[in-house]
């Protein structure tokens, strides 16, 4: 591979010493005059009528400056990714505990939240449903006017049955994932601010803030034009930011008053009304011959989408894209729903349905290993797509598509691996046993191909001499800014203290899409590249117009004629002549490459790659599972910012492992019992087992330098590879995550 | 939060003056990790607060007196316990269970008397403190009295203080002294959580050896009220070898635990007996049967 | 009410009610936005400080405890705009991503190195297992507090 001055690199992050000195203002940090405090006015029911919302008393309290209900919503009431089902303000029914009614407006808090005590609201209580199969039950209430099916997926291939019926193993289980919550650190607050032509300005975190300004649109009637969004920085999303939350509530409150308002969630609030991962309930049935090549994968699924559709019915479709994961299995068989339910409202969270999948995949795999007597890795290895070959559900895909041969190959030959037998067996407590686990993932970046999938970049030479390179994609910390800086400075030959880059905002960046999917490297990525290299096409002209030739360099100077070098021209100089021919900025815009064919699901065409090894102990008399030590094998094209790549395979490992064994966010007859971070446990630094993080570098001769995405794909292995080292340690096999201290001794116990 | 007065006692006898004139007005606050949370919540009925912090000075002391007994004083924090070289030299049991609590930065404010006051029948360092018999001395205008911390404690969130009186400090007999330098003496605490560190106790267990060989043993998080668990020290005490079944048995006589979000009653009670196994495996003594091969 | 106390070596006072927290003086107040408020019952860390030497949770402190004591936020570490070892530490290492968790981990690393030069890797985890991080993994973070360690040693 050809040697990059800043690709590949350990460089400091582009926005880390603001971040490191406290001086960054995320946006419930920002401050601006006369704001008022808001306080939202919540349903205490999972289902029910609004009868009626009085709010005289509560409009006639100190402090207050506008209570605002349905009725104050001036265009469409209701929003949503895939269609606008949740309303805004509750005024006809609302469908989950946390679904807003009213809101208050008041010079500070505690005048708000006054008020929103003495606002009574009329319920005719609705039977809920809280529970999938309840969804499909003959005669069950409908939560929407079409039904409480939000997809309904059946497809097959070849003959499941007969293969069955022929093979040498069949495995069937059922695998049961709860809802996550997403922590991130930052709750959801910022501000909504009014324009003067009418418009509004918000200040709120979020992961695509053209998509909200379309939202928006519709629902205060406003032209795109008089909303102005800036959706970064954030603290973390995790796809947990992606729906709107507080959006449309700021925006409207900041019309009506005609003051900056303010709300910033409390801890307990966020876990009530933000989004959740989908819970899976997955019965699979997998069969292979004697020499453990897979023949047939048989799978049902159920899923709830919550109240509303949200992207939760992407994120099934996902789940099903992924049912394969990167096997050939000539015999196929997948149904799946996802019901609407009056739970927790469900959306994208890392891995997108792909995590839930997966880990019943590999554990059916590793059944299959475990009764033919096969190597685990090998198993795999046989058993995987190979260079070339399409995919189970019979699309082509990326030819990088070997690098999942290539991870198995490079965990077969690493320490950890050839010493597992040395790890196990240095245990002293006759109550400590010891396993090791392997698993793989695959996981396509981008939308999929149901779904226009362009980034749009953009360069202005700043009248500065600063090159300012604009995307909107959003830094929620994964280090986008960062890789986005490099690729730029790397394109163009300067260096990266020349990049200024803008993102995060509607006005001062094009559409790049959204900040999700493990596509922002990728896509944005590549758009930069394209609209480098345009600039570097205009710089080529002004050498033309210049000096007579269009041989230049470029550098962080300038640029200078090569067979003339005393010809140079400062990057000022540049900006003033490129404005004087009327070329303000350069854009370009690039598609994320899609495989050939199309089916109900969606279907992607690059995919990242990882392999993990987990070593882990059980304390078989509390059922404590305690990871000492593990290794992941990324294959996500080349590296780009190696402190990010690492930093994505670290943190998406102790998330995960987190997802495995102690998340358990539990919900009671549709009330969050785990309301806030003291009852929902999450890793802490004495969780951690050491990560080695392993990164096998192919070239994706599509990405930007070779890249491809890592934010999603190195969350999903560790979960399966912790439960299958579970079972090597102990003996059990835990099918109902999380695999608690409590679940794993009563599993022994059985 | 809704405080509308709030008083900085600036020593014991201004704070006993205060509850002596009005006895059920105030909310006593010392570090301020369990009153805080509770005020956020709305679970404080006063709206005035003594707070106590001042008292620093006077009650803030760890001494070993000449009988050997340790008098900790209640505004201790937990930190400083976990930092104290008398308590490392004669109690070191009580260190590992006050380096359990929260994290370093609750452990820095919250104090030991703040852990008797709020009662919680998982409080990290009450399973000790039990096991050791240690005794609360109050004190009010009236004078001071001292009783075993066994009866001080009524419940969740219950003692026997009188609406006058504060807490002033624990005392440790010496008899109950064990520490890892003494090779003579023993003792073990063990604390079960849904992760390794800032996390409320599912169950707990101490157990202490005495000067007679003889084990104490207290549990956590287990019951309503912290109590000896005398079935379980007169099995150990006078059995000629253990089983895993009697002990089992004598273990769930001891222990009352409830279902709640972190745990099942019937987990809690399984852990109880398996962490007591695994502390007496350590202590060396012997079971009869297939010992440390599963847990059920 | 008026309190007086140091604030990131500077002699201050602030009007306070009994209501407030140390959180909502410096955030409100003083307007340093850097300690947040994550979780408001000292389950996260976010809002960590130092106080006369300690780590403690901001959002548990009222504002009373906090007349004559020596608070210091992660705006006062720098000094002369030069970072503090450890902020260089947490940069070279990669150890800050979405960074809303960093100045609560910072001052938890601070806290430590001031009272104890040379920890043990035990005592690194033990001082910021109160600080959750739900971007980094802590990896890189544990690593940043030991270079830290690394240079402050060098320094010495």
């Amino acid at each position: 591979m050809a040697e990059n001055k800043w690709i590949g690199k350990k460089i400091t992050r582009y926005d880390g010493r603001e971040k490191a000195t406290g001086a960054l203002k995320y946006m419930a940090d920002l401050e601006f005059p006369d704001a008022l405090a808001g306080k939202i006015l919540r349903s205490p029911y999972a289902h029910a009528l609004v009868k009626g919302v009085e709010i005289a008393e509560a409009e006639g309290m100190l402090g207050v400056v506008a209570v605002l209900t349905a009725k104050d919503v001036p265009g469409l009431n209701g929003f949503g990714i895939e269609g606008p089902d949740q309303p805004v303000l509750c005024g006809e029914r609302v469908r989950f505990i946390g679904d807003p009614v009213a809101v208050v407006f008041a010079e500070d808090l505690e005048s708000a939240e006054n008020a929103v005590e003495k606002i009574k609201v009329d319920y005719e209580i609705l039977p809920a449903i809280l529970t999938p199969e309840a969804a499909l039950e003959e005669g069950a209430i409908k939560i929407h006017e079409e039904g409480n099916i939000l997809r309904h997926h059946k497809s097959s291939n070849g003959d499941v049955e007969a293969a069955f019926k022929e093979a040498a193993v069949v495995v069937e289980n059922t695998y049961t994932t709860p809802y996550e919550e997403h922590a991130y650190i930052e709750t959801e607050g910022g501000f909504g601010l009014p324009l003067e032509d009418g418009g509004v300005e918000l200040y709120y975190p979020a992961q695509y803030c053209f998509r909200d300004r379309m939202q928006l649109s519709a629902v205060l009637a406003l032209p795109q034009e008089k909303i102005r969004i800036n959706s970064n920085p954030l603290g973390g999303a995790f796809g947990g930011k992606d729906d709107m939350l507080l959006q449309p509530i700021l925006a409207l409150g900041a019309i009506k008053t005609g003051r900056p308002v303010k709300i910033h969630l409390s801890r307990e609030e966020s876990f009530m009304a933000s989004t959740k991962r989908l819970p899976f309930k997955l019965t699979m049935k997998t069969a292979a011959d004697k020499n453990g090549k897979f023949l047939a994968h048989k799978v049902f699924g159920i899923s709830e989408a919550g109240p509303f559709a949200g992207i939760s019915g992407a994120v099934f479709n996902y789940a099903f894209e992924n049912a394969f994961c990167v096997y050939k299995f000539p015999n196929t068989d997948l149904e799946g729903i996802c019901v609407f339910t009056n739970n927790s409202v469900t959306g994208a969270f890392r891995g997108f349905g792909n995590n839930q999948m997966t880990f019943g995949t590999e554990s059916q795999v590793d059944q299959i290993a475990e009764a033919l007597g096969m190597d685990p890795i090998k198993i795999r290895r046989l058993n995987c797509v190979k260079g070339g070959e399409r995919y189970s559900h019979g699309h082509k895909v990326n030819e990088s598509v070997i690098g999942i041969d290539k991870c198995l190959e490079t965990m077969e030959n690493s320490d950890m691996w050839k010493q597992r037998e040395d790890f196990k067996s240095q245990t002293v407590e006759p109550w400590i046993k010891r396993g090791v686990g392997i698993a793989i993932s695959q996981h396509g970046g981008g939308l999929g191909n149901l779904l226009d999938d362009t980034a749009t970049a953009q360069i202005e030479v700043l009248s500065s001499g600063i090159i300012n390179v604009k995307v909107s994609n959003e830094e929620m910390g994964q280090g986008s800014l960062t890789t986005f800086w490099l690729i730029a400075a790397e394109t163009l030959g300067v260096a990266p203290e020349m990049i200024e880059i803008s993102s995060g905002q509607t006005h001062n960046a094009p559409d790049s899409g959204p900040a999700t999917a493990s596509r922002s490297t990728f896509i944005a990525g590549n758009a930069i590249i394209k609209t480098a290299e345009a600039l570097k096409d205009e710089l080529k002209v002004l050498g033309k117009e210049l000096w007579g030739t269009d041989e230049i360099n470029i550098n962080s100077q300038g640029i200078y004629c090569v067979t003339c070098k005393t010809n140079f021209i400062s990057w000022t100089e540049i900006s003033a002549a490129l404005s004087k021919k009327g070329i303000d900025s350069v854009s370009r815009t690039v598609a994320m490459p899609e495989t050939d064919i199309k089916i109900d699901l969606g279907l992607h065409f690059i995919h990242t790659y990882v392999s993990q090894i987990v070593d882990l102990e059980v304390n078989t008399l509390t059922g404590e599972v305690t990871l000492i030590q593990t290794e992941i094998f990324p294959e996500a094209g080349r590296v780009i910012n190696r402190l990010g790549y690492e930093g994505q395979s670290e943190g998406g490992s102790v998330m995960s492992m987190g997802y495995t064994i102690m998340e358990n966010f539990k919900i009671k007859d549709g009330k969050a019992m785990t309301r806030n971070l003291q009852t929902y446990l999450v890793p802490t630094a004495a969780d951690i087992p050491e990560i080695k993080v392993t990164p096998v570098e192919l070239v994706e001769k599509e990405g930007p330098f070779g890249a491809k995405g890592l934010g999603e794909p190195a969350s999903i292995p560790i979960t399966p590879a912790i439960t299958n080292a579970i079972y090597d340690a102990a003996g059990i096999r835990i099918k109902d995550l999380p695999a608690s201290p409590e679940r794993v001794l009563m599993e022994l116990c059985k | 939060m809704k405080v509308n007065e709030y008083k900085m006692a600036s020593s014991i006898e201004e704070a006993l003056t205060t509850l002596a004139t009005s006895p059920t007005e105030y909310r006593m606050l010392a570090g301020g990790t369990d009153v805080l949370p509770r005020f956020r919540d709305n679970l404080i009925k006063e709206d005035k607060i003594l707070d106590l912090t001042l008292l620093k000075a006077e009650l803030g002391f760890i001494t070993m007196d000449e009988t050997g007994a340790l008098h900790i004083g209640a505004m201790a924090t937990h930190q400083e316990i976990v930092e104290n070289e008398i308590i490392k030299e004669h109690f070191s049991v009580l260190q590992d269970a006050c380096r359990t609590v929260g994290s370093i930065q609750i452990k820095n404010r919250g104090t030991i008397g703040g852990n008797i006051m709020n009662a919680s029948p998982a409080g990290d360092a009450l399973p000790v403190l039990i096991a050791a018999d240690a005794e609360v001395i109050l004190i009010s205008v009236g004078g001071e009295r001292r009783m075993l911390l066994e009866d001080f404690l009524l419940g969740p969130g219950k003692t026997a203080i009188k609406s006058d009186e504060i807490l002033k400090e624990i005392v440790l007999p010496k008899v109950y002294h064990v520490s890892r330098s003494n090779v003579k003496y023993e003792g073990q605490y063990r604390k079960l959580g849904g992760r390794k560190a800032l996390t409320i106790s599912i169950a707990s267990v101490a157990v202490l050896k005495d000067h007679e060989n003889k084990i104490r043993v207290a549990y956590g998080a287990l019951s309503p009220r912290i109590q000896r668990a005398s079935a379980v020290e007169d099995y150990v005490n006078s059995a000629a070898e253990l089983d895993m079944d009697s002990l089992y048995q004598v273990v769930e006589k001891c222990v009352n635990p409830l279902s709640d979000v972190r745990a099942s009653a019937e987990y809690r009670k399984k852990v109880a007996a398996n962490l007591t196994r695994m502390i007496l495996m350590q202590m060396r003594y012997d079971f009869k049967d297939e010992s440390g091969e599963g847990g059920c | 009410m008026v309190i007086k106390f140091t604030l990131n070596g500077e002699r201050v006072s602030a009007p306070v009610d009994n209501n407030l927290r140390l959180l909502d003086l410096l955030r409100d107040y003083f307007k340093l936005t850097g300690a947040k408020e994550g979780c408001g019952q000292g389950e996260c860390g976010a809002c960590t400080v130092i106080m006369d030497g300690r780590a403690v949770n901001a959002c548990l402190i009222p504002v009373r405890q906090v007349e004559g004591t020596e608070v210091l936020t992660i705006e006062g570490l720098e000094k002369d705009g030069e970072m503090d070892i450890v902020q260089k530490a947490f940069l070279k290492e990669g150890a800050i991503q979405c960074g809303y968790c960093s100045p609560g981990m910072i001052m938890s690393v601070k806290a430590l190195l001031m009272n104890n030069p040379n920890p043990s890797r035990k005592e690194l985890v033990e001082a910021i297992a109160g600080n959750i991080c739900r971007c980094t993994g802590y990896t890189k973070i544990i690593k940043a507090a030991e270079t830290a360690v690394e240079e402050t040693c060098a320094q010495e």
